[in-house]
């Protein structure tokens, strides 16, 4: 279970995150949904202690993530380039970050066949480095890597970037998939109100750094009420004061 | 159309904010103290020389006038000069990139960034030495203007090899075999020099000094039809090595083998952080660029230590066994982190990978070690060196040096790119780093010294050895103190990374 409490991040006078108490529990697949600066990728990067909050607290489970480190062994995250060793091939660093959770070369290897549609033979076997593939494949890279070690908390922000409409959609299926199957909590952050609302059974409204709205999205109805949301009166924006 | 003088202007003043918002700046107005007092201890001593050169010049060559022996010297200045830049000035880059689709002439930037690079203060640094030199030497023959015309031709000079080193330093960051054209250049200057018979270039050098203090104009117009030409010179590499990167014409090459190093399979994850540590040396251009720049250095001390009587007084010999022993270290350890900027939000959403890290960085270092005790091997053999101080600057490198350089895990803050272009912003290292950087290479001799007067060599050496040997045996316990002072910073030290990763 995931829960925030009181959490307050600000850059200067601008309130980037400003969250009472929230609380995921486990096994939900929850989107974020907000317009830039929302304040998401800031709410992934202190819920995974890469930034400090000015008041408040993160916690997985009972550990206070900015405490403790033991929470990273069940977390698997991607959320920029900044999470890829760029001149490592592809499998050297899946390798790697198997190495990093204890896992044998071949369990890597088995953890990786799964994704063979996902990668769709532009990734592995290139003999070139993360460095010179597309910014598609990149994205592809991080986030096979986040999941490599079957986390029980997977963060991705804007895992539909980049990705080809085939990749796109198989993206949607594996995090369902991986969902079902492992029980696991998945945080998705996207632009993307079609695709959030197909995969997310919950999905938060993040605006200027306060979740405004909790949709649940078990039934598939909350694209509708996100799109009346975010639309904007085009007449009454354009029309000449 | 902005004017050439009014584009210089702002781009010096986008410096200056650069340096003001610079993620490093707390550490570096600290720094920037202790440089400043560094700089003024250097100034004390090149006017210190300027005054000292006049008396020694004339007792040793009392048929010639002093300044007669230092224009006749003056490539050795030049020569001096040119190493100094390499551990002063940064690459020289050209932040292009914001002004190609404005409207002012592609051209008209390259230059200006090159007229500020001639603009640098740090052209003027010889002055300390010059203006004791000129007015205690010159000025009872040739007055005020003589003083000034010597010392608008040096410094006339100083900005002609200051071009001269923008050119190497931009043909070395494109293929590092390049240091061989200034190699050969002094080389061939130096041999020319030395050849008593004809010494024509002695000669020439003292006609052309002796040109500055009597306005001669052609000496002038010569020296500014040089730079000039070295400008231009400068303007044309720099073009060209600025529109490939831009249009980005390079290739994809695939690897031909991935090397797996399997050895290091037995290491645990310690193993696999150093098998990382030796691809991020081995692929990246700018560890490998240093690491072979570092390797040649090594190797021609080594040579002239082994080979002439150039280092054999004391300090020296000392000096240039611990630099290198310490060089390769100086220049992977003082980037601890900085390197690592490019991808560490993903090594810290890892359990103490940056613990492991630290360790793998040390480790490779240590048998990265290996292979100046290896060059060094040659002055033992020629007895220009013992085994006791070889093995003594070695300890003192994997303990000392290595224990200082790496303290700069927990402040540096900057990601460095580790494939720089030309076009890349200015990520230089940092006042901070220089000032460890020279901690590590001259805290050492500077300990060593003393220690030989108050005892015998042998004693010397060995407390040497001994303060390495601590050091080193103790490295679990100060590289996991330097682990914990860098998880209380994390977050600062994340931030300054995350604004500065380099745009690609």
């Amino acid at each position: 279970m995931l829960t925030i409490s009181n959490l307050t991040k600000r850059f200067g006078e601008k309130v980037a995150v400003n969250i009472t108490d929230y609380t995921i529990a486990q096994g939900t697949l929850l989107g974020l949904v907000g317009n830039n600066g929302a304040g998401k990728t800031t709410l992934f990067r202190l819920i995974l202690d890469l930034l400090q909050a000015d008041e408040g607290k993160v916690y997985m489970d009972d550990i206070d993530v900015s405490k403790s480190e033991e929470w990273k062994r069940h977390t698997g995250a991607f959320i920029d380039d900044s999470f890829l060793i760029d001149y490592l091939t592809p499998e050297e660093y899946f390798y790697f970050l198997g190495r990093a959770y204890g896992l044998k070369k071949e369990e890597v290897d088995a953890r990786l066949a799964p994704f063979a549609r996902f990668m769709s033979s532009e990734v592995l076997g290139q003999k070139k480095l993360i460095r010179d593939f597309s910014r598609g494949n990149k994205q592809k890279i991080g986030i096979i890597g986040a999941m490599l070690h079957h986390p029980s908390l997977l963060i991705l922000d804007e895992p539909f970037n980049f990705l080809d409409p085939s990749s796109q959609s198989i993206i949607k299926h594996l995090l369902a998939e991986y969902n079902r199957e492992t029980g696991a909590t998945i945080l998705v952050s996207s632009h993307n109100l079609n695709h959030t609302s197909d995969v997310c059974k919950r999905i938060a409204l993040l605006e200027n750094g306060v979740i405004i709205r909790d949709i649940d999205n078990a039934a598939h109805t909350a694209e509708q009420e996100l799109e009346d949301y975010f639309s904007v009166d085009f007449q009454e924006e354009t029309s000449p004061q | 159309m902005a004017s050439i003088f009014h584009l210089i202007g702002e781009l010096r003043r986008l410096r200056k904010i650069a340096g003001k918002r610079h993620p490093m700046y707390e550490q570096n107005r600290f720094a920037k103290y202790l440089i400043g007092f560094s700089l003024a201890l250097g100034a004390v001593y090149l006017i210190m020389f300027g005054v000292l050169f006049i008396g020694l010049f004339r007792e040793i060559f009392p048929s010639m006038e002093p300044y007669h022996i230092l224009n006749k010297g003056m490539l050795y200045l030049l020569m001096a000069d040119f190493l100094m830049r390499f551990t002063i000035s940064k690459l020289p880059v050209q932040e292009i990139k914001p002004f190609v689709l404005l409207p002012i002439g592609k051209n008209r930037v390259l230059r200006s960034y090159l007229i500020l690079n001639g603009l640098s203060g740090y052209n003027l640094i010889w002055m300390f030495m010059l203006v004791p030199f000129g007015f205690g030497t010159i000025f009872r023959y040739f007055g005020l203007m003589g003083v000034l015309g010597f010392l608008v031709g040096y410094w006339l000079l100083m900005l002609l090899n200051n071009y001269w080193y923008v050119l190497c330093r931009t043909l070395m960051n494109q293929n590092i075999l390049y240091v061989l054209v200034p190699i050969v250049v002094y080389a061939s200057l130096l041999v020319g020099l030395l050849v008593p018979e004809t010494n024509y270039i002695g000669n020439l050098c003292m006609e052309l000094g002796e040109g500055f203090f009597q306005w001669e104009w052609p000496v002038y117009l010569g020296l500014i039809v040089a730079i000039g030409g070295m400008f231009e010179l400068c303007h044309i590499v720099q073009k060209r090595v600025v529109y490939k990167e831009l249009s980005k014409t390079e290739v994809v090459k695939k690897l031909k083998k991935v090397a797996e190093y399997k050895f290091l399979d037995r290491f645990g994850e310690v193993g696999e952080y150093m098998r990382l540590e030796i691809k991020l040396l081995t692929r990246n251009k700018v560890p490998r660029t240093q690491f072979f720049m570092g390797l040649s250095i090594m190797l021609m001390f080594s040579a002239a230590l082994a080979f002439t009587d150039v280092y054999d007084g004391t300090f020296m010999r000392y000096f240039v066994t611990v630099y290198n022993f310490s060089v390769l270290g100086v220049l992977v350890l003082s980037q601890t982190m900085s390197y690592e900027g490019n991808y560490l939000d993903g090594l810290m959403s890892r359990k103490e990978s940056i613990l492991n890290l630290l360790r793998a960085k040390y480790y490779v270092q240590c048998i990265l070690l290996l292979l100046p005790l290896a060059i060094m091997i040659i002055p033992i053999v020629k007895d220009k060196l013992t085994l006791l101080s070889a093995l003594a600057c070695f300890f003192l490198a994997s303990g000392f040096t290595f224990w200082i350089l790496m303290q700069l895990a927990v402040y540096n803050k900057l990601t460095l790119n580790l494939n720089t272009k030309v076009t890349g912003k200015n990520s230089g290292g940092t006042f901070f780093q220089s000032m460890i950087i020279m901690a590590g290479f001259f805290g050492p001799v500077i300990v060593i010294r003393p220690l030989i007067a108050l005892f015998n060599e042998t004693t010397a050496l060995l407390i040497i050895l001994g303060i390495g040997l601590a050091f080193t045996l103790t490295h679990p316990l100060w590289l996991r103190n330097i682990y914990q002072r860098f998880m209380k910073r994390r977050y600062e030290n994340m931030e300054g990374f995350r604004s500065s990763i380099m745009n690609n």
